[in-house]
């Protein structure tokens, strides 16, 4: 895989979420997420998101067992793959060269 | 338990989520996360959910609901697909050059051949003429086609007509142009005055005609009214371009002519060489009769048909017999057609262009069937890619797709290869047309040809592709990975496919040639024709006296007789004559003949016979023979009795069984007096090789001293060089005498067989390639299957058959194949015969020795074909073919 695509800014999210739980599923994801950003995130948008990473190759999913509490329905569980954590990483170094002496400019934020 | 989302809402996202993992972990998800929020309010609670399922549904979109936006999904999805697969198609193409090379080339002669047709057949037929509303205009043949009529004939049709908006009358006319710019003879036409208002055309510079400033038919002989109208090449050429010319006099066969309007660019009515046009009046001074010299042209009230308008005249024409009995024969009328005026101003090149068209589509097909086997061939070696990415998760439909895309690439570079052929085929074409054929100036890449080339680009890209393309995406998936390239049988299906492909060659190459022979047998037949004279060694030109300066006819002989006896005395000339009409020339002075010792009842009209002016040495100088009689002498002139000199078929047709000598006729050229016939001459053919010889008759010119006269020499040397010699005898005699066509016979009659002999070289060319076309395919076709079948005939000669019982196997599927392609293509080539009858000269379109040598032709050339694959497989190495690769 030569280029890797770039993250977009809600992927970048996910995926640096996703690292954090280590295997986390979606439900658990979605409640680290609201947590730490503070906004609303839709289930349709997330899994959409998981799916587009992983064809990206940056996540493995796999199912779980059926749990009863959850009317039958086993959870999606994801893990994040070296690429991932590869591109997270190249993003970030980005993201930090950009930011590099801006914090000044933030002032009151 | 009872503290779930609410259940519609439940069903509904279950019902939009895609089945498995996305359906069972986000709705497990969605439950679980509902469980939490509930505890701080069930409505909270479900509005969340509602919001929740409405990002659902957008991330998601349900294929049922909402098709614009699914649709829209699909298109861009579809979009990003065929990027990819452009890109994907111009690197399979850039890896074989060598294929795509051949598949570019077979179209784009195909493609090519087909556009320079189609814009000659725009340019000639299909573009309407130059005038408002052209297709309302109609050519009117009172008596069948090609007979002209009289002025108050005309007369009578214009007052008499309903159908018709305005009726206008025209008669083609060469004109002399003397004085500044030398002189010069001039093609055009006399018109009613009427007619360019008719036709909807304004003149560029001036004005048209008014009715006073028209000359009656019967005046002076000279054909100059009170007025000129020119055209634009003709003044540009000779008037510089200069406005001024209006209102300038010029001098038109010796008369001085105002100048009255310059005429646009576009104008070329009846034809693209007509220069100058004066005005005829056609007040009628007598009854109406059968004959004269006028066509008419019409325009068409709207709402009005052409079959109306026919019909009217022959209502009209036959009101006319009744009234005036004694003018018109019996039959006279009845053969009354209505044309269409761009039909009329065509004739047969109508035709000509039509199987051309034929031809060239023909070849096209045999083409595409070549690429289909070409991308069929090349599908095996595909299978494999075909097979993994199937495996990847590709549908059908996608891989369809792709290689659909790789054909139309190609395709689109043979149709930009055809078009840069059709460029320069449509100049071929230009020049290969007669000259005054209504629109052959204009043919090129107009933009109706351009949609055309885009159109056949499409069907023949689709022709040669979808078959492969369906057959490879869908074949041979049953084939693993692992065993790429090896088969035991050739699939049937298959089989008959490439068979029935290469019948299809078979029999449209077949038809192709079956033509091309057709033709070359009647062109052969036709340049075969005795044209009754003496070719080699002549030259000819016109010389036309203005006749305003020679209105004697002791000066008009005088001037005949001084250049023929200075033409003679030139060195090198054998003899020199001359005569008013140049055989061959495809005009005609027709006339009815009457015979003083066989009176004519009334309505009946005699004999229409071709009535010529020539000199006593011309029957000597072009060869024409003496057969009885004598020929004319320097006693046959003014104030000496009549006499004429007779052809062949007349004296057989008129006289059978007698003697004509010394029988007295006339015809309506020579007014009220009886000649006497001295001697009958060799036929000649006269307007072309083509039609039946008409019975002749000629005139003295001393006697009958016409202005205009061609001039024959015979020399012992080059023809051509007598043409400056020439020229400087007739200007020494009289500048104001222009010498137009100069050229030697043979010129002559090469040009009047010149679009038979264009159409017979198309057509041996586009038999020539779709013979090679199918050549080709039957190699490839068989060589292919020889290919795929050498396991097996590895086997076969292991378990003991011998290498000729698989030449003759092999041979004998080629020879299935050809058989089967010559019926069908005979049965083909015999509804194609129905078409050339037309432009077929003295050649049964059905013609036995044709055929079979066609067939047997194309037999040898499937066999031949089949041959070399054959031998190859009689020569397999067991051992080596199954021992696998």
């Amino acid at each position: 895989m030569p280029e890797r695509a770039a993250l977009g800014e809600f992927e970048h999210l996910v995926l640096a979420t996703a690292l954090r739980l280590n295997a986390g599923y979606g439900a658990e994801l979605v409640r680290e997420l609201e947590e730490r950003t503070g906004r609303q995130v839709q289930g349709g948008a997330l899994y959409s998101t998981l799916d587009r990473l992983e064809s990206k190759g940056y996540l493995v999913s796999r199912m779980g067992e059926p749990d009863s509490r959850r009317g039958g329905r086993p959870k999606r569980f994801v893990e994040v793959t070296p690429e991932g954590v590869r591109a997270l990483a190249e993003q970030r170094a980005a993201l930090l060269r950009v930011w590099e002496g801006l914090e000044a400019k933030l002032g009151r934020a | 338990m009872s503290s779930g989302p609410p259940p519609i809402l439940r069903r509904l996202l279950t019902w939009a989520l895609p089945p498995g993992r996305v359906r069972d972990g986000l709705s497990g998800d969605l439950d679980e996360l509902y469980a939490e929020r509930v505890q701080e309010g069930r409505l909270h609670a479900d509005v969340w959910y509602g919001r929740q399922l409405l990002s659902v549904l957008l991330h998601y979109p349900p294929r049922r609901v909402c098709a614009v936006w699914t649709r829209r999904q699909r298109v861009q999805t579809m979009m990003r697909g065929l990027g990819k697969d452009l890109r994907y198609a111009f690197r399979t193409v850039a890896r074989q050059p060598g294929f795509a090379a051949v598949i570019v080339l077979t179209l784009g002669l195909g493609i090519g051949a087909n556009t320079a047709v189609f814009s000659a057949v725009d340019s000639v037929l299909l573009r309407p003429l130059p005038y408002p509303d052209a297709d309302r205009l109609v050519a009117v043949w009172l008596d069948g086609r090609g007979e002209p009529i009289g002025p108050a004939t005309y007369s009578a049709v214009r007052d008499g007509s309903r159908t018709l908006e305005d009726v206008a009358a025209w008669s083609g006319w060469g004109f002399t142009v003397t004085g500044d710019g030398g002189a010069e003879a001039v093609q055009g036409a006399r018109i009613s005055t009427n007619l360019p208002q008719m036709l909807g055309v304004v003149p560029l510079h001036g004005r048209t005609f008014v009715e006073e400033e028209a000359l009656p038919w019967g005046g002076p002989a000279y054909a100059g009214g009170n007025a000129a109208l020119l055209s634009y090449g003709f003044w540009q050429r000779r008037y510089g371009g200069d406005p001024a010319v209006v209102g300038r006099t010029i001098t038109i066969d010796g008369m001085p002519v105002p100048v009255v309007g310059v005429m646009p660019e576009s104008f070329d009515f009846p034809s693209p060489t007509a220069e100058l046009w004066t005005p005829i009046a056609v007040e009628p001074s007598e009854e109406p009769s059968a004959g004269g010299a006028y066509r008419l042209v019409g325009r068409l009230r709207d709402g009005v048909s052409p079959e109306d308008a026919l019909s009217e005249m022959r209502g009209l024409a036959g009101a006319l017999r009744n009234e005036y009995p004694d003018g018109f024969p019996d039959r006279w009328g009845e053969q009354s057609e209505v044309v269409p005026l761009r039909d009329d101003l065509v004739g047969p090149t109508k035709q000509t262009l039509f199987i051309l068209l034929g031809a060239v589509t023909f070849v096209l097909l045999v083409g595409c069937a070549n690429v289909a086997n070409l991308f069929l061939a090349r599908a095996t070696g595909r299978r494999s890619e075909m097979a993994i990415r199937t495996a990847l998760g590709a549908g059908r439909w996608r891989l369809v797709r792709q290689l659909l895309t790789e054909q139309t690439v190609l395709a689109c570079l043979g149709a930009l290869l055809g078009l840069i052929l059709a460029l320069w085929g449509a100049r071929i074409f230009a020049e290969a047309l007669p000259p005054d054929l209504t629109g052959a100036r204009e043919i090129g890449i107009s933009g109706r040809v351009l949609g055309f080339t885009v159109t056949l680009t499409a069907v023949a890209g689709l022709l040669s592709g979808i078959v492969p393309a369906l057959r490879t995406a869908r074949g041979e998936l049953q084939f693993t990975l692992g065993e790429a390239g090896r088969s035991g049988t050739l699939g049937r299906d298959r089989h008959r496919l490439l068979g029935s492909l290469v019948v299809t060659q078979l029999a449209v190459a077949l038809v192709l040639v079956v033509g091309a022979s057709l033709m070359l047998q009647s062109f052969w037949r036709l340049s075969q024709q005795d044209p009754g004279f003496r070719a080699e060694g002549v030259l000819t030109f016109r010389a036309a006296a203005p006749e305003a300066f020679y209105p004697d006819a002791s000066q008009r002989t005088q001037l005949t007789a001084g250049i023929l006896e200075r033409v003679s005395a030139l060195p090198g000339v054998a003899s020199a004559g001359a005569i008013h009409l140049l055989p061959l020339g495809g005009s005609n002075w027709g006339n009815a003949l009457q015979v003083e010792s066989r009176p004519l009842l009334p309505g009946q009209d005699g004999p229409t016979v071709a009535w010529r002016v020539a000199t006593p040495e011309y029957f000597g100088t072009v060869g024409v023979p003496l057969l009885a009689g004598r020929g004319f002498t320097p006693t046959d002139r003014t104030g000496a009795p009549p006499v004429a000199v007779i052809s062949e078929t007349l004296a057989r047709q008129v006289f059978p069984g007698d003697d004509p000598l010394g029988e007295r006729v006339r015809t309506g050229f020579d007014g009220e007096a009886w000649t006497t016939i001295v001697g009958v001459v060799g036929d000649t053919k006269d307007l072309d090789l083509a039609s039946t010889t008409l019975p002749q008759i000629y005139r003295p010119h001393a006697q009958v001293s016409l202005a205009g006269m061609t001039y024959m020499i015979r020399t012992r040397e080059d023809p051509l060089s007598l043409a400056g010699p020439a020229r400087e005898i007739v200007a020494d005699l009289d500048a104001n005498v222009p010498v137009s066509d100069v050229q030697p016979m043979d010129d002559v009659i090469s040009q009047s067989i010149a679009e038979p002999r264009f159409l017979m070289l198309l057509l041996g060319a586009f038999g020539a390639a779709g013979l090679l076309l199918a050549a080709v395919g039957i190699y490839g076709v068989i060589s292919y299957a020889v290919g795929q079948r050498t396991r097996e005939f590895g086997i076969r000669l292991a378990l003991g058959a011998r290498p000729a019982d698989l030449l003759y196997h092999v041979l004998g599927g080629g020879a299935k194949l050809g058989l089967l392609g010559l019926l069908i293509g005979i049965s083909g080539s015999a509804l194609l015969a129905r078409f050339l009858e037309s432009v077929l000269y003295e050649i049964e379109p059905l013609d036995g020795p044709t055929f079979a040598v066609v067939a047997v032709v194309l037999a040898s050339v499937a066999l031949l074909g089949s041959y070399v694959p054959a031998r190859r497989a009689a020569r397999v190495n067991p051992v080596i073919s199954l021992s696998g690769e």
